[in-house]
């Protein structure tokens, strides 16, 4: 049974109904006990990291999760959620400050998209290609969330904040923004739209509503959960 | 790429459409509309309950759960939403986000509550204007009331108590097929560092070339070729004005070329109409 983490942070229905499309046993729980017992995890997330991660402390799922990605089992970040893996976020923060800590599964932090000129929060439909210099899609892409994805293949994303992974393995894709597409993914104008590798992966954009792209991604989450 | 964003009216479970002097004309079930548009492959659905101020919103949430089954694209729902709780309905029952209009203008302190609560990106603002004594001032009820404020400066106003969104609504040129305000689109865009969209006035194609804006909300160009395609059976319309839906073969579209969704994205990208600049995302 996939869980759907409700922590208070995000519209889960649009999830819910994905997830049914898909044919994949899923339920929305709060409970820790369903967290802990469940085969996969998804944590969605909207809003603001540091009442994200407060609120998954307050749940008491904190624990459940990081046991449930120590087992092997599969955990899937969205959105929020995908920052939610990192070891923290400058959000919310004083200037100076070094943030609210993540709950630290992939090494790096998250902060603000810079302003490069297009507007923020970042609103649309936007490709999705694996990083540059990197073997193609089908060896990055083999065994993750985006196997039955092509490259390219456009995803909705509306976010204000990004991840910096400082392990190059763990840029599973990145997408391209502003009027300045930079194909070597330094500088600004390209950012992670998925990140992780074994059993913990991040999207940035939201699968739930990115149509027949969005719904190859839970049919391959599918086919993972019976893998792991 | 500008989004492509039908707008969907809608009153008495019915997809509706107003026309000068002649009321509120029925094209058909939400639902079916914004199934089809998916499958066409529209961006985002923008969906106003047209009555909230009058008759309670619980038909609305009806709606938004009818339309929200089977269509994996993000919906934002607006009209009469008031509270915080009004957006967890909204939310509950299928919307992404939702579109405020007047109960920001009569508490600005709404847009920054539901933003710390929901996310700046759940909610987003409209802002409708009008033209008068030569500047645009902001007005709400479909162009009726007017609020007393600089529809620019509201919406700057807007964007820094955590508006995630502005939809600019040139309501001097709603329902006109006469193009968009690009002044006005322009104007807030400048105002304003979150995206916006465009709605208010787009009558063919060629409208939608050099819009730099995040999305275009249309309505009757796109309503009025998805009608052409409609099977319609009268008994499922027991109220409103249905003489348009049930005569729609012999009417002619005088204001707007009926178009689909393909037909825009190729305006938005015709360099040899209008200026020729790219449309920015």
């Amino acid at each position: 049974m996939l869980v759907i983490v409700d922590y208070g942070c995000g519209n889960l229905l649009s999830l819910a109904r994905a997830c049914a499309a898909a044919e994949i046993q899923a339920t929305v729980s709060g409970a820790w006990r369903d967290v802990a017992r469940a085969s996969a995890l998804i944590l969605p997330g909207v809003g603001a990291f540091p009442r994200a991660m407060q609120a998954l402390i307050d749940h008491n799922l904190v624990g459940p999760i990081l046991s449930h990605v120590e087992r092997g089992k599969l955990l899937i970040g969205i959105c929020l959620g995908h920052q939610l893996l990192m070891e923290q976020s400058l959000e919310g923060g004083r200037p100076g400050s070094s943030g609210t800590h993540g709950l630290q599964l992939l090494r790096g932090g998250c902060a603000k998209l810079p302003p490069i000129g297009v507007p923020v929060p970042h609103v649309g439909w936007h490709p999705v290609r694996p990083p540059a210099g990197r073997n193609g899609a089908d060896t990055t892409w083999a065994y993750t969330p985006l196997a039955a994805t092509a490259p390219n293949e456009r995803f909705y994303f509306s976010h204000s904040y990004r991840v910096y992974p400082e392990d190059p393995r763990d840029w599973l894709a990145v997408t391209d923004f502003g009027p300045h597409h930079n194909p070597v993914d330094v500088g600004e104008s390209s950012y992670p739209a998925a990140i992780g590798r074994d059993n913990v992966f991040g999207l940035q954009f939201h699968p739930e509503k990115s149509a027949g792209a969005g719904l190859r991604v839970f049919q391959q989450i599918k086919r993972m959960m019976e893998r792991l | 790429m500008t989004r492509i964003i039908p707008r969907l009216d809608v009153k008495g479970g019915n997809l509706i459409k107003g026309i000068h002097l002649e009321g509120l004309r029925v094209l058909g079930k939400p639902e079916v509309y914004a199934q089809a548009y998916y499958h066409a492959g529209a961006d985002e659905l923008l969906l106003v309950d047209s009555v909230a101020s009058l008759y309670g919103r619980n038909g609305m949430l009806d709606v938004v759960q009818r339309v929200a089954t089977d269509v994996f694209i993000p919906i934002c729902v607006g009209g009469g939403i008031r509270s915080i709780e009004d957006i967890r309905q909204a939310l509950r029952a299928g919307a992404d986000k939702v579109l405020i209009n007047t109960a920001a203008h009569r508490r600005p302190g709404f847009i920054s509550d539901a933003a710390e609560i929901f996310g700046s990106s759940t909610i987003v603002v409209a802002v409708e204007a009008i033209m008068a004594g030569g500047s645009y001032a902001a007005v709400t009820d479909n162009g009726r009331e007017l609020t007393g404020r600089a529809a620019i400066a509201w919406a700057s106003e807007a964007a820094s108590l955590g508006a995630g969104e502005i939809v600019a609504t040139s309501v001097d040129r709603e329902g006109t097929g006469r193009g968009f305000d690009r002044i006005l689109s322009a104007e807030i865009r400048a105002a304003v560092d979150v995206p916006v969209v465009a709605h208010g006035g787009f009558g063919r194609p060629s409208d939608a070339a050099g819009m730099a804006v995040s999305g275009l909300a249309i309505a009757s160009a796109l309503h009025y070729r998805q009608a052409q395609q409609l099977e319609v059976d009268p008994a499922d319309y027991p109220e409103g004005n249905v003489d348009f839906l049930l005569n729609r073969r012999r009417q002619g579209f005088d204001l707007v070329q009926p178009c689909t969704i393909d037909d825009v994205r190729a305006g938005l990208v015709d360099l040899d109409a209008k200026e020729g600049t790219r449309a920015a995302c």
